[in-house]
This record gives structure tokens, sequence and C-alpha cells, in this order.
């Protein structure tokens, strides 16, 4: 404002102020300019009523004031103020006639016209009246400003409300907020599914006639109890009726001198995560009892040859029980480690063409020994030499290994074990037969998980880590294949993986 | 006592580990009682009821993690097998407090005695002649 005062010719919004005078008298005119450039200001002129009208409502640069001539052929000065105004009414216009009468003034003025200057005028009354113009011109601009502003904020205000309410109910968290006195004041959507509310409580009502779950009344008693809470979120799980769990943030709702109006409760659904905390403890004492079952075997066994219980010979065949005992041990922490590799995804997969026979030779190689000693004959006359797939050897020697192992393990002395490759153009289909005591039923559909071992007579000597079938199926898995099992007691088992084409 | 003592005395012994089962076999056959054993809860079941040892030491994990619990609670519902003492072994659980229960009863099981692997062959005597 102080800068306004102090530079007049400086107008409107700290830009020059832009006059326009139009005026079918050279004179006039160009008096008029001299007089208002040598001041700062922006001038431009016009001869008569329409080319002033052409330039006042030029888009580009609008002019905050006209000084136009009453008497002019054609348009004269008040139709040419009237169209300006309606162009942009909070212009300033201001009427120059030779012929002033109080009339024509009042009739100037009352047709929307700032004022008016007779003719003829000195230099200083043209700069007075057109000062007084571009004030009013400043303060009109600022109150439709302001007015703008207000209505915009207006506005805001609606649309944030809108907004806040919308929010707050599409959270997936429950929301309850209760006063002092444990009284309902609002709750969300998801709060009321929580609790299993038909409908929304009426504000007042006592929370434990809104809510039945004593855990969650007795948390909120205890957060609006507690003395100076002003930076405390009391934090409780709240078990629900559909064995969902909870954890219930509470924080005071407090004003500004820091007492406590009421408290708001965030709920948040933890139930998956205790489902996963429980699964990381169930696999952890699995993990610990499969690794601690050698290792007691292991010390017993030592222990016993120690104490002299086991002599000679018998010792002798303790020893080569330990090594094997040891030696499984150390296999489950590589095939753990593979395991979790696997399942974190962790596994930098090198795809290359892989020939299913040259896995296929290589694997026979790795288990020909094992197959001898249990006289297993192991057959690849099915292995179609064309197979191959886009792959990582690695993953493929694995699926291999552990599934021709397994075959020969749980086969029976003298017993077969076919391998099969077929491709029918669009397929890749991988099948491993054993000819062994078969799978019953029950262990059948828990064979693919983590540690499942099938304990009897007939497989109390296979030393194994429970891991193996869950890394083939793992790794299936991480090429869209699919695995399937077929067994029949006492005729054997056949594994059968499924690579589709495109995807793999 | 002496192993003549122990001559008609029977222990069953229940777990999925073979050499467990070896191990602990050879301590007590030495101090001279019976062994019979089975690799899993239907066999040890089977064996209670037609053995009638004096005496049972069982696992708790076997096929599943708490194929022992099932096993114990049989044992106990069964008039004929009800009064055999039970001595229950856990891998892991008692000394470790891991915190992971197997079953929510575990308290209330009708076992007598818990122990943990590895079982030294002192432990493991102590325990049986206890209960003997």
């Amino acid at each position: 404002m102080k800068e306004e005062s102090a530079h007049p010719e400086r107008g409107i919004e700290g830009e020059e102020a832009r006059i326009l005078v139009v005026d079918d008298e050279p004179g006039i005119r160009e008096g008029c300019r001299k007089i208002l450039v040598s001041e700062g200001y922006d001038v431009e002129v016009a001869e008569d009523g329409l080319q002033g009208l052409a330039v006042a409502t030029r888009k580009e640069e609008p002019f905050d004031l006209v000084l136009a001539d009453l008497k002019m052929p054609g348009m004269d000065g008040v139709e040419l103020l009237g169209k300006i105004r309606g162009h942009d009414p909070e212009i300033i216009t201001i009427v120059i006639t030779a012929y002033a009468t109080l009339e024509t003034a009042i009739q100037a003025t009352r047709q929307g016209a700032y004022g008016y200057l007779p003719k003829p005028f000195t230099p200083d009354e043209l700069l007075l009246c057109l000062r007084k113009g571009l004030e009013k011109r400043r303060l009109s601009l600022q109150a439709k400003r302001l007015r703008e502003e207000r209505e915009r904020s207006l506005l805001e205000i609606c649309s944030e409300r809108n907004r806040c309410h919308a929010i707050i109910n599409c959270m997936t968290d429950g929301l309850i907020v209760v006063n002092r006195d444990e009284q309902f004041a609002m709750a969300n959507p998801a709060a009321l599914a929580m609790f299993q509310m038909p409908r929304m409580p009426e504000v007042g009502t006592p929370l434990g006639e809104c809510v039945d779950n004593p855990e969650l009344l007795d948390a909120v008693r205890g957060s609006l109890a507690a003395e100076d809470r002003r930076y405390e979120v009391l934090s409780r799980e709240i078990h629900l009726r559909d064995d969902k769990v909870v954890i219930a943030n509470i924080a005071p709702f407090l004003d500004n001198a820091g007492s406590t109006l009421g408290a708001v409760v965030i709920l948040s659904d933890i139930t998956e995560l205790k489902q996963l905390e429980k699964a990381k403890a169930a696999f952890i004492s699995m993990v610990s009892h499969e690794l601690k079952s050698p290792l007691a075997a292991i010390e017993n066994f030592a222990g016993l040859i120690l104490a002299g219980t086991f002599k000679g010979d018998k010792a002798r065949e303790i020893l080569e029980r330990i090594e094997s005992r040891a030696e499984s041990a150390r296999k489950m922490i590589d095939d753990l480690l593979n395991f979790s590799a696997l399942e974190a995804g962790a596994v930098c997969r090198k795809k290359e063409k892989v020939m299913l026979k040259d896995v296929v030779e290589d694997v026979i190689a790795a288990q020909k020994g094992l197959a001898d000693a249990k006289k297993v004959t192991l057959d690849t006359a099915r292995v179609n030499c064309d197979s191959s797939i886009p792959a990582d050897r690695d993953d493929m020697a694995k699926v291999f290994n552990n599934l021709v192992s397994n075959a020969i393990k749980y086969n029976r002395r003298g017993g077969r074990v076919a391998i099969s490759c077929t491709d029918d153009g669009g397929a890749v289909k991988i099948r491993v037969s054993d000819t062994g005591v078969g799978i019953s039923p029950e262990h059948l559909e828990h064979i693919f998980d983590e540690f499942y071992r099938i304990h009897d007579e007939d497989t109390k000597r296979i030393s194994g880590t429970g891991l193996g079938l869950a890394i083939v199926k793992k790794i299936v898995d991480a090429y869209h294949g699919e695995i399937s099992v077929d067994s029949k007691i006492g005729e054997g088992t056949t594994f059968t993986i499924l690579f589709r084409g495109g995807e793999r | 006592m002496t192993a003549e003592e122990q001559k008609d005395r029977k222990v069953l012994v229940i777990d999925d580990d073979m050499d467990f089962i070896e191990a602990n076999k050879a301590v007590l056959e030495e101090k001279g009682y019976q062994v019979a054993y089975a690799l899993n809860g239907q066999d040890g079941l089977a064996k209670a009821f037609s053995d009638k040892p004096h005496l049972i030491v069982l696992d708790v994990m076997m096929n599943t993690v708490d194929e022992g619990f099932d096993v114990a609670r049989q044992l106990r519902n069964n008039p004929d097998t009800r009064n055999i003492p039970l001595i229950m072994l856990t891998a892991i659980n008692q000394k470790s407090g891991f915190p992971w229960k197997y079953d929510k009863d575990e308290a209330w099981l009708p076992v007598d005695i818990f122990l943990e692997k590895p079982l030294k062959p002192n432990e493991l005597l102590e325990n049986v002649r206890r209960l003997l």
C-alpha cells in the first residue's frame, strides 16, 4: 500500500497502469498522451468510438482506465464506455466533455462512468481525476480478489470435509471415537464390521452398549484413566468373535489445555501377521527338531562307544551310522539353504536351452552308486532325445536328482526306476516311476509339505531331510509347471511334471 | 539293581528315529531290560496293547508334530494301558523355552516324566528305575 501511494503513477498490482484515450480531436488526444506518458503511464490512443472499442476489448493487456470524449462521430462516448464496461465491469471510465453541463455529467455517471473531466482541463486536473479513478480501480480489483478467495475457500472447506468423510469411510482400518465418559462419538464402517455392529450407534450411547468386547472396553478405559498421556498411545491386541485379531492403537484426544476430551481408537487387522508368526514358529521348531535328531543320535552313539556299550564290529557299524547321520545333517542344511532361497525368490536363474537328455545322463551317473547298492535298474529308454526346455540347468538337475534318489531309496531291492521325457510339441512331460512300496492316500496329500516324512518299518533306515519334494515343487512352481503324484500301495509311485509351452 | 532283577521288565520305545531306538535299546538291554520298539504312533499303540510293557518311552514329534500326544491320550483312555508309566521325549521346547506349544492341552497331559533329547544313558536309566 505504502509503495503504491509513494508512486501513484504505478497503478494496478505493481504494474504500470494502462490507459486508453479516445478523442476525435488530435490536440486533446496527443496532449493527454504526452502528459500521461511523462507521468510513467502506459498509454494508447484511439480516434473514434469504434476504434476505441476495438482497442479496449483486445484480449491481451487489458486497460485499467479509459478516457473518452462524449461527442464523437459514429459511436459517442456514453455508448462506447457502456460497451467497454460490459466487457470489463471493473474498468474505470472517465468522460471528457467540452459541453460540460450538470446534466451530461449526471447522465454519464448514471450510466456507470466513474467521473467526468470538463474541457479545457489542466494537466493537474487530468492527473488528479486519473489517480482517483485508478485508486478506485485498485480497491475494486482487491475487493473482487477477496470475494473470489472467500468463495474458493468455502468450496474447499466443503469438499475437504467430504473428502475426509470419504477417506475415513473407505479406511480398511477401523476407527472409533469416544468421549471421556466412554460414550460413543463416531465410527467408520470398518469398525462396525469388526465388532459386528448392525448399525451406527447413536452419539452418546455408552460404548459398552455398542460393542460387545471386554478387551476393547478395558483398553479404552485404561487409556482414558491414565494420567498425563499427552504422548502416549496405548496398543492392545484384541480378539474378535470371528477368530480375527486386531491391534487397537488408542490415542488420547486432548484440548489445548491438555485435558482429555476422549480417545481415538484405530483398529488394524493383524490376523495374517499372527498366522505368519505361528507358521514361522512352527517352521523353526520343525527345523530344530530335524537338525537335533541326527545330532542327538550322533551324541548318543558316540557316548555308547566311549562307554564300551558298543564294541568291535558293532562299534564299527555304529560309526558308519554316525557318519551317515552327520552327512544327513549336513545335507539338511544344504537343503534348508536351497529351500529358503527358493522361498524368498532370491534364486538367480540363468535360463538356457536345457537338453533334458543331458540332465538325465548326469543324474544317472550321480545316482548309480545308490541304485547299484540296492540292485535297482535305472531305465531311461523313454527319454526323448529332442526334449529341451528353457530353464536353469541346476534347477532341472535338482528336480531329477530329488525324484530319482527318492525313487531308488523307497524302491524294493532289485526294483526298477523308469525316467521318461516326452514332448508333444506344446508341452514337455517328465515322469519318474518306481516299483516301491507305494504311498497311502493319507500321506500322499502331504507329500510336498516341507519336512514331511513317512516313518514306518519300510522306511526306518532311509535317510532324508524331508525337504526334497518341497524343493522340487518350489522349482516346478517357479517355471509355472504342474507336478502330480500317483501311487498304488505295493506297486509303486509315479511323479509327473508338466511344463507347458510359452510361460515356462 | 542287578541285570537279573530286570529280566521280566519290558520297555517299549516309540520313536521315529531308528538310531535313537538302537542306542537306547542297547543301554536298556545292557541293564537287562527287554526292549520292544515301534517307529510310529500307530504301531506303538498296537504293541502297547499286545505286549503290555511295564514302561513306555514316547517321542512327541513323529509323522506329525504332536503324534506323541495323541498316543499318550489314547494310552490313558484305555483301561489296559492306563497305568503304564510314560516317559515323554521332546527334541525342543522344554529347556529352550522356545514359545511354541504343540498342543494347548500340554499341561494336562497324563505323562509321568518329560525328558529332552539327546538323552544321556544315565539319565534314561535313572528315570526308568524311578518309575518301575
